[in-house]
């Protein structure tokens, strides 16, 4: 009887864990880039699609000059200057993939979420500086200052930020993230952002497409001198999906209310008994968040911040992983 | 607006180009600047079978002149450095040895034009000249024409116009002479004069090499310690070679030059560039042929010409290496006839063919110009009266026909009054036609009217004279070609969306006296006011309507005290140029002076000259082009000595 319950408990916890880590990953490998290329050119094509999501690209052959997004594997990550352009500072793709996106967001980017993914929550992505953009700020160009000023003071920053569009509408909420900041009083704290680093997008929620811009302090007559590129990868996605999927088959634990924004209440079946429940919940991004004293049959989310969390119930039997999402 | 400047940030990673002795005669010529031309015709005599070179003598508009005499106080430096001491003409300068462009009258660095011995050395890619590239020694006579003549001068002649001429000279026997210059920062200058005639010919060669380090201290600002200048040094080399030729003694001349040039410059970083590893070479070759000939009432002149000139930009750092040339051959036919004793005319026939390459040309392109051109001019006892026009077709198409009406008048011993109407025209560059991305071939050209008004007032007074001297000037150009980018546009392109108009004010008075039998002393004040505004807002660049241009400063003041005491001269000069509006930041107002010492010892045959010169001299901190520092007080010294025989 135990085998068959737990084996009952393993199938649902698959089934579960499957739902609830059926996060796509867009890693943009599908290109088949070889070494060392620059993809500028989606014709016939409009955007680069890898996966459910899209890169839209726009290239003028009379000109040949692309804007938008490019797909990249070079590797470059000395040369400074706009022949550079293609190369992402931390010298590969994210996690250990050799392919990556090149924005050039000059008037803004979009990354567009296809057909059935329209909807889906941006769980977040990899963000890095472009090497041309990355060597600007860092040393100064012609056109563009060394980010510091003559005198390393100057309270310089590249900024991007990221909004939403839902239903032809651009959301209010934004998330901003400083690919460079000189701001700081204590110069040893400047940094200009060189590795992959992962930015949490989960609080913009559902998204039919993002907007990317970037802003510079170095602004002049013609706008921001700052290069205006930067480069994206591994870009995690969370589908739309109701509750009552997530949770199918096996002892039915589960979350009540959710979403939820002060109070969560766990509903245990009814041969668990509350005190063998141990709590534990995890962010969108892995991190574990702590829960103070050991919660039995609810926990407080009222200071927690808005996203996509994963609660996974410990019995001394099963586990089960349980996607929560906080709202305000 | 700071069209060089803009040219630099979009082409300079793509290509190179993104990127003026004093003697009692010379310093006369200066002061009586709106003078002196009438001064000349009324010298002449009616009966002089040489007509008067009518096309280089505009009535009505302001020229200033310098004669050789004046340029050997500029013999170790270059066109740049002349105008910013003497002429209202705003000089911007990207640092020492550096490029150098102008606004003349409130206009952009493409409005100057450039002529040498008539032939327009503008390039025709990016419609603007490197002043810094024209070295004095080369030059004979220069002329700064205020307001430009695009009737008579072409494209581009809309803010003012520098004649650089060679004489012919028929004197027989030979001279040599020698100068050596040392100064501040590495700097070196040697050059060499040599020429020899003979009854039915003459040579003249000229040659120069300069070398400098130009690695000179500055501070960023003044809370910051001084650092050095780097990658900052200059190699340059020429010479003029002519060769005049004279069959008979009052039959035709053949004047034949070649000019070759090589200067090598190293770009330094700018203030917020950590470091510069950029280099551009600037090669040219001109050559030219005039034939003259003079019949009793006419003169027939003929002039070819052929120019080769070449940019190579290099940068270890982002690993560019481009090269852009033009090769320009043109021709001309000029016939000035008299008729009677008050009418000259001159009718001139012009075609040019030009081919550019560059790489974001794609492939090479070729511009095809013809123009006619027709001057009339009455010269009375107390009047002069011009009347000009301009046709000309460029890839056959025409471009707007540009005349011009000016007069001159005496209306007392002591005064004098001058007007002009003209029509100018500035087409568009190579670079704005063909550029990839945004080179749009349809551009029409910029143009517009401008009126003038001056007069002259000059008198003997003690020992000597004084002359003051005003002019007004107004001008309204459209159809200004600038390069913006219009919402939702990918990227920029030349479009003919600003609208200028320039008021201004040019003020002029020069003071000499003599003293004590061998003391003589001169003092001369100018001042230039312009407003150039914008006539219409532009969103990218962003311009407000009603703002002055970018790098056009509101006032400048200059002046000039020459004091000769037997073999010495000393010249103190001291300017002030008011702030201006930068493209990412002001820059500041800023004085400059210089102190100049010359030892002169003249013999039968020989003769011998030490000179010094103490550039900003009270040490300022200063920049003209935002972010591009330059030097403090430095110095130049140098050795020049002679022989004839």
């Amino acid at each position: 009887m135990r085998n068959f319950k737990h084996f009952f408990l393993l199938v649902s916890f698959g089934a579960l864990a499957r739902a609830v880590l059926a996060q796509t990953v867009v890693d943009l490998e599908n290109f088949n880039l070889p070494p060392n290329t620059f993809l500028n050119n989606a014709s016939p094509e409009e955007a680069f699609v890898s996966g459910p999501v899209a890169l839209p690209n726009l290239y003028d052959p009379q000109f040949m000059f692309w804007t938008g997004w490019a797909i990249s594997n070079t590797t470059d990550t000395i040369t400074p200057g706009f022949l550079n352009e293609s190369s992402a500072m931390a010298g590969s793709g994210a996690e250990g993939t050799a392919t990556y996106a090149v924005s050039y967001a000059f008037d803004g980017a979009v990354l567009r979420l296809l057909g059935p993914a329209a909807g889906s929550t941006v769980l977040g992505l990899f963000v890095t500086n472009n090497a041309y953009a990355y060597y600007s700020m860092r040393d100064g160009d012609a056109f563009a200052k060394k980010f510091g000023g003559p005198s390393g003071n100057d309270p310089d920053f590249f900024l991007l930020t990221v909004k939403k569009y839902r239903n032809g509408v651009l959301g209010p909420d934004s998330v901003n993230f400083y690919l460079a900041d000189y701001r700081f009083e204590d110069n040893s704290r400047d940094y200009i952002v060189k590795e992959w680093t992962y930015i949490d997008l989960s609080s913009l929620g559902e998204a039919d497409s993002l907007l990317f811009t970037l802003t510079s302090s170095d602004v002049g007559v013609f706008g921001m001198n700052t290069p205006a590129y930067f480069c994206i990868d591994q870009i995690r996605l969370q589908p739309l999906v109701s509750q009552k999927e997530a949770v199918s088959g096996g002892p039915s634990f589960s979350l009540y209310p959710n979403p939820a924004s002060e109070r969560v209440f766990v509903r245990l079946p009814a041969e668990v008994l509350a005190n063998a429940v141990s709590i534990d919940v995890f962010d969108a991004a892995g991190r574990s968040v702590s829960m103070g004293a050991q919660p039995q049959q609810s926990f407080s989310v009222s200071d927690w911040a808005t996203g996509l969390y994963y609660v996974r119930i410990h019995t001394r039997e099963e586990v089960a992983t349980i996607p929560l999402r906080v709202v305000r | 607006m700071g069209d060089d400047v803009f040219l630099y940030r979009h082409f300079l990673p793509l290509f190179r180009v993104r990127c003026l002795a004093l003697s009692a005669g010379a310093l006369l010529k200066w002061v009586t600047i709106g003078v002196a031309q009438s001064d000349s015709a009324f010298l002449l005599s009616p009966v002089d079978v040489i007509a008067p070179v009518v096309r280089s003598q505009p009535a009505g508009s302001r020229v200033e002149r310098l004669d050789s005499a004046q340029l050997s106080w500029h013999l170790s430096e270059s066109a740049a450095d002349v105008l910013l001491r003497r002429s209202g003409f705003y000089v911007r300068s990207y640092g020492l040895g550096s490029l150098a462009t102008t606004s003349a009258r409130g206009g952009g660095s493409a409005q100057t034009a450039v002529l040498w011995n008539g032939l327009p050395l503008q390039s025709p890619m990016l419609g603007q000249l490197d002043f810094s590239l024209l070295p004095v020694l080369f030059v004979d006579e220069l002329a700064v024409q205020y307001g430009g003549s695009s009737a008579a001068w072409g494209s581009g002649a809309v803010g003012g116009a520098l004649l650089l001429n060679n004489t012919s000279r028929w004197s027989p026997g030979l001279s040599l002479s020698v100068r050596e210059g040392r100064g501040s920062f590495g700097w070196q200058q040697r050059s060499g004069t040599l020429r020899y005639g003979r009854q039915h010919w003459a040579t003249s060669t000229r040659l120069f090499a300069e070398e400098a380090q130009n690695d000179f201290s500055f501070r960023a600002a003044p809370t910051l310690p001084y650092r050095r200048q780097t990658n900052a040094r200059l190699q340059q080399q020429g010479v003029l070679q002519e060769i005049f030729l004279r069959p008979r003694s009052e039959g035709a001349t053949l004047s034949l030059r070649v000019w070759w040039q090589n200067t090598f410059r190293q770009i330094p970083p700018t203030i917020t560039q950590r470091r510069s590893q950029a280099e551009q070479t600037d090669a040219l070759l001109r050559t030219s042929a005039h034939w003259r000939k003079a019949l009793r009432h006419s003169v027939w002149e003929l002039r070819a010409a052929y120019f080769d000139e070449s940019i190579r930009y290099r940068d270890a750092l982002s690993r560019q290496d481009t090269r852009n040339a033009f090769q320009t051959g043109l021709g001309e036919a000029e016939l000035t006839r008299r008729f009677g004793k008050y009418l000259d005319a001159q009718l001139i026939l012009n075609c040019s063919h030009t081919r550019a390459t560059t790489p974001a040309y794609g492939t090479s392109v070729v511009q095809r110009r013809t123009a006619l051109y027709s001057v009339g001019q009455w010269q009375g006892r107390r009047l002069r009266v011009q009347v000009d026009g301009r046709l000309e077709w460029i890839d056959g198409r025409r471009v707007p026909f540009t005349p011009s009406i000016g007069m001159e008048g005496q209306l007392s011993p002591h005064g004098q009054l001058q007007a002009r109407l003209a029509r100018h025209y500035r087409a568009p560059t190579l670079n704005d036609r063909y550029w990839r991305p945004g080179g749009n071939p349809s551009l029409r050209p910029e143009q517009g009217w401008s009126q003038e008004i001056g007069a002259t007032y000059r008198r003997a007074v003690w020992k000597g004279d004084v002359a003051l001297s005003a002019t007004a000037f107004h001008r309204h150009i459209y159809d200004w070609i600038l390069w913006a980018r219009r919402q939702g546009q990918l990227f920029f392109s030349p479009q003919n969306i600003a609208e200028v108009r320039t008021r201004g004010l040019e003020a002029r008075l020069g003071l000499q006296q003599s003293f004590l039998a061998k003391g003589q002393v001169r003092l001369s004040i100018g001042y230039d006011h312009v407003r150039s505004t914008n006539e219409r807002p532009v969103v990218n660049p962003r311009i407000e309507a009603g703002t002055q241009l970018f790098y056009v400063p509101k006032h400048q003041v200059q002046a000039e005290l020459w004091v000769q005491w037997d073999h010495l001269q000393v010249i103190v000069f001291h300017e002030y140029t008011d702030a201006v509006i930068g493209l990412n930041e002001t820059v500041s107002a800023f004085r400059l002076g210089t102190l100049r010492l010359q030892y002169a010892r003249d013999a039968r045959k020989a003769h011998l000259l030490l000179f010094l010169c103490v550039e900003n001299a009270w040490d300022a901190h200063y920049q003209v082009v935002e972010r591009r520092p330059m030097p403090g007080r430095h110095f130049r010294a140098g050795i020049q000595a002679g022989l004839c025989r």
